[in-house]
């Protein structure tokens, strides 16, 4: 589904501040995967997702979704992403109800007025946090985890066959953190959803997911299939530590 | 009384496109007192072709609309600050208005008139003809012919009916849009740009709808003010946006923390208000020595007093 | 002392309830409608009517917004007010529209027919009667051309946001061609635009000529000294802004117009109808001619001789001599 060849990204080129985001980067990513990406700051794993949704371009190689280059206009009809600030994803001043309505399909509306999806209630009641009891309420008055919650089920109502999340737990506490994990494990392996996760959280890294990708300057420096070797939180740490003392030019 | 809740509904429609550019969509948005002179002019001058006045104020409103398009191309293709991009559309307005009008004042005229002369022709001589020579000097205009217009300027209730049917068909019109899924993605947009996005939708749809929306909404009302007060003067709408500011800010107040439809009662009830207080100020202000231009300090007592009634009934319910 | 008390009382009651009671509005706080506003308090006076007790002014000001003019208007239709006098176009337009059953007194509206006030000039049969501010301009064009015979361009210094100023442009371009001249627009919606619009165009003309207009009466010494600089004579037709910086005014002061405009109160408050009354422009015996030699001679203009007898005003040495 995902193709990136030999991608490089390079921002502000020709300036002072010019810096090599990505080297030489190849990743390939099937249908149903679960991909986890770690690495330290700066290591370009945020700009591996802005070139998915088409924010940056590559100035070599290219990135295929759905076997087409990345249009930033149109990557979100059959893609979803979420991020860090639960704010971010959700319309703070709708209720929760006008929130789902409007999730539950891509794309320009009509006049009419729009139905609340069951499934996506279902979905929603699935996290266990009360927010089948919130319909009428304001996303703004949401907890960062229960707005979090339904940034994701949002995400997911219009079944988007790509999901991005950039960090998605980082703001929320161990118990959010916990619920909003298994909801994104449910939604990959009851709905399929191809997921593309950024985190920082080396536990979840060693909990979730098909498959590991550990970034270091630009570059993919380990691809670990989970099916094949078992991942360890503290492997993953070591790893890390290890390549963040590589001079970087 | 009734003259006050006439202007004060007639203000309110131009305090429901500041509602919906500063409020619904967070695009602050300086034209409207361009707009709300365009709707006049475009209403007056068709009314001249001896167009009725409900197509008169229509193309007004569409005239006005186009003025918003203008500010949401300007912000929306070269980046430019609403706020700024709107000052620059109003600006050309007014050159625009009196264009459209050919004067920078037209009225409303309920009779026909004679032709128009000017001094030489009226008097027929000035005390210094025989220094100045024999050259006529002469000069006349056609004059104007009476249109018909939906007010009767009676105070009897009858202009406070049309205008009390027009706001409240907006009104209603308005809600049940903002009800839509449109309308809904509409009012999203305006406090999260990125989820529309997300959504798969150019935020910048809503630019153009919103700023639109807001500027019919100006020019409806200047149409509207033309034909009821009988004239229309291109600087009838200087002030316009701040004034209906304080309307929606006081229509804020009032309703606090609850927004009954989607807020669009806080610009009518606000405007009523503000016509209240402004009638009030003009009425019994001299006697204290206020003057007209003292009505922003009005304002400002006026809205500290509500904040602190309100204080002061939230304790009483607690306790 | 009861007694005296309630006698008083009583005395205020009655002269209250007999006094009669008249709305003032105008549409912005300014020098030339504020002399207008003193014109006809002079005139009401000057008839033998006390302003406070026989006559009771209720004094309204728009402050610049046409929406304050209506709202004085519909305030005035509501009141118990018998006559209502309004001083400027957007005033008076409200209050003809408004008010339909008290007579209405127009003041200080260049062209009351193109504004839609009144049918024609002279008798109307509508409750409304007025005074115009009108201007001999096509005059004052030929008296630039007998001082300045050279005079090709004559610059017009304006506010286009101004009726009354738009209307005397008007004439002025119409006028123009007969006597081979040609009108400049010199314009501006503030003081420091038109400041600005005369030092870039006021070079390319020969004569500047200010009308009526308000807004640049407001900053006439500003101009004055522009045109001073530039060395171009202003010619004017409102002898106050005459005094501001022209070399010549042909046309009459806004405190004329007042007392003019009193007039007609004055024979309403007596029992006239307005139907009996006249709409008219400011009478040609009214028009007073003003010369400053001072600036003529920094200029190098010569007056002709036999204008100069006729002149009305003349100001030589700093000093203003009236005939």
């Amino acid at each position: 589904m995902i193709q990136i060849e030999n991608v490089t990204v390079i921002y502000n080129k020709g300036t002072l501040d010019e810096k090599v985001a990505l080297r030489n980067v190849s990743l390939r990513v099937d249908e149903g995967e679960f991909v986890v990406i770690v690495g330290s700051n700066g290591a370009g794993k945020s700009t591996l997702l802005k070139l998915l949704v088409g924010d940056v371009k590559p100035a070599e190689g290219s990135c295929k979704i759905f076997g087409i280059p990345v249009i930033s206009e149109k990557i979100f009809k059959n893609a979803s992403i979420v991020c860090q600030d639960p704010n971010q994803g959700v319309f703070p001043n709708l209720t929760v109800e006008e929130n789902l309505i409007l999730a539950r399909r891509k794309g320009i509306r009509g006049l009419g007025f729009g139905k609340i999806d069951p499934k996506s209630v279902e979905l929603l009641k699935s996290t266990e946090m009360g927010l089948e009891e919130t319909l009428k309420r304001k996303a703004a008055k949401l907890s960062g985890g229960q707005k979090q919650a339904l940034a994701i089920v949002m995400a997911v109502s219009s079944n988007p066959k790509l999901l991005l999340l950039d960090e998605h737990t980082a703001a929320l506490d161990p118990k959010s953190t916990e619920k909003i994990m298994e909801l994104t494990q449910r939604i990959n392996k009851e709905l399929g959803t191809t997921i593309v996760m950024i985190t920082h959280d080396m536990t979840i890294a060693e909990q979730f997911g098909s498959s590991v990708i550990v970034m270091e300057d630009g570059r993919i420096c380990t691809k670990i299939d989970k099916s094949q070797q078992k991942v360890m939180a503290s492997q993953l740490k070591a790893m890390i530590r290890s390549t963040v003392f590589t001079t970087t030019t | 009384m009734i003259p006050i809740i006439e202007q004060g509904l007639l203000l309110s429609l131009a305090a429901m496109g500041v509602y919906i550019s500063f409020r619904l969509i967070d695009l602050p948005d300086l034209t409207p007192d361009g707009s709300y002179v365009l709707g006049g002019a475009v209403a007056v001058v068709l009314l001249h072709s001896g167009h009725g006045w409900v197509f008169s104020t229509v193309i007004a409103v569409l005239a006005a609309g186009a003025a918003g398009a203008v500010v949401a191309f300007i912000t929306t293709r070269f980046k430019i600050n609403s706020l700024l991009a709107s000052i620059m559309v109003m600006t050309g307005l007014y050159s625009l208005s009196i264009r459209v009008m050919n004067a920078p004042n037209l009225p409303v005229p309920k009779f026909d008139t004679g032709k128009i002369m000017n001094y030489e022709q009226i008097v027929g001589k000035t005390p210094l003809d025989d220094l100045l020579g024999d050259v006529p000097a002469s000069f006349e205009a056609s004059g104007l012919k009476a249109v018909k217009i939906p007010f009767t300027n009676l105070g009897d209730g009858h202009d406070l009916l049309i205008i009390s049917a027009i706001v409240l068909a907006s009104i209603v019109i308005l809600s049940l849009f903002l009800k839509t899924e449109f309308g809904t993605m509409l009012r999203g947009y305006g406090r999260n740009r990125f989820a529309v996005k997300v959504l798969g939708v150019n935020p910048d749809l809503f630019a153009y709808v919103g700023l639109i929306m807001g500027n019919v909404f100006a020019g409806f009302s200047g149409a509207l003010f033309s034909m009821y007060s009988g004239f229309a003067d291109v600087n009838m709408g200087i002030g316009t946006v701040v004034v209906c500011l304080a309307a929606v800010i006081l229509g804020e107040i009032v309703f606090g923390s609850r927004q009954p439809i989607y807020g669009a009662i806080f610009p009518i009830v606000g405007a009523l208000l503000y016509q209240f207080l402004l009638t009030f100020a003009m009425k019994y202000g001299y006697r204290i020595g206020f003057k007209p231009s003292d009505m922003k300090l009005l304002t400002a007592l006026f809205v500290v007093a509500v904040i602190a009634a309100r204080r002061f009934k939230k304790s009483e319910v607690t306790v | 002392m009861k007694r005296f008390i309630t006698a008083v009382v009583l005395a205020i009651c009655v002269v209250s309830f007999s006094a009669v009671r008249v709305g003032i509005t105008q549409i912005v706080d300014h020098p030339a409608l504020n002399a207008v506003f003193d014109g006809i308090v002079k005139a009401i006076e000057d008839a033998g009517f006390k302003v406070g007790q026989d006559v009771v002014i209720d004094r309204q000001n728009a402050q610049g917004s046409m929406q304050n003019a209506v709202a004085i208007a519909k305030k005035f239709a509501s009141e118990k007010v018998d006559f209502v006098v309004a001083i400027a176009t957007p005033s008076a337009q409200a209050c003809v529209q408004a008010i339909t059953d008290r007579p209405v007194i127009f003041s200080a509206v260049t062209d009351p027919v193109g504004a839609g006030l009144i049918k024609q000039l002279g008798k109307n049969t509508s409750n409304v009667v007025g005074v115009s501010d009108m201007v001999p301009v096509a005059t004052q064009l030929k008296l630039i051309r007998k001082v300045f015979p050279n005079a090709k361009k004559i610059g017009v210094i304006y506010n286009p946001g101004e009726a009354n100023s738009v209307t005397l442009t008007n004439i002025a371009k119409s006028a123009a061609p007969s006597l081979e001249m040609t009108i400049v627009d010199i314009p501006g919606t503030s003081p420091s635009e038109m400041i600005t619009a005369l030092n870039s165009i006021g070079p390319d003309v020969d004569v500047l000529y200010i009308g009526t207009d308000n807004t640049a009466a407001s900053s006439i010494e500003s101009i004055g000294s522009a045109a001073l600089r530039l060395k171009k004579p202003i010619v004017a037709a409102d002898i106050d802004i005459a005094r501001g910086g022209g070399v010549i005014g042909f046309g009459f002061n806004y405190f004329q117009v007042g007392v003019e405009t009193g007039q007609l109160l004055v024979a309403l408050l007596k029992g006239a109808k307005t139907s009996d009354l006249e709409s008219h422009v400011v009478g040609p015996d009214s028009l007073t001619l003003y010369i400053n030699l001072d600036i003529a001679n920094q200029l190098g203009i010569t007056v002709p001789s036999d204008l100069l007898e006729r002149a009305n005003i003349i100001v030589k040495d700093g000093k203003e001599v009236s005939r």
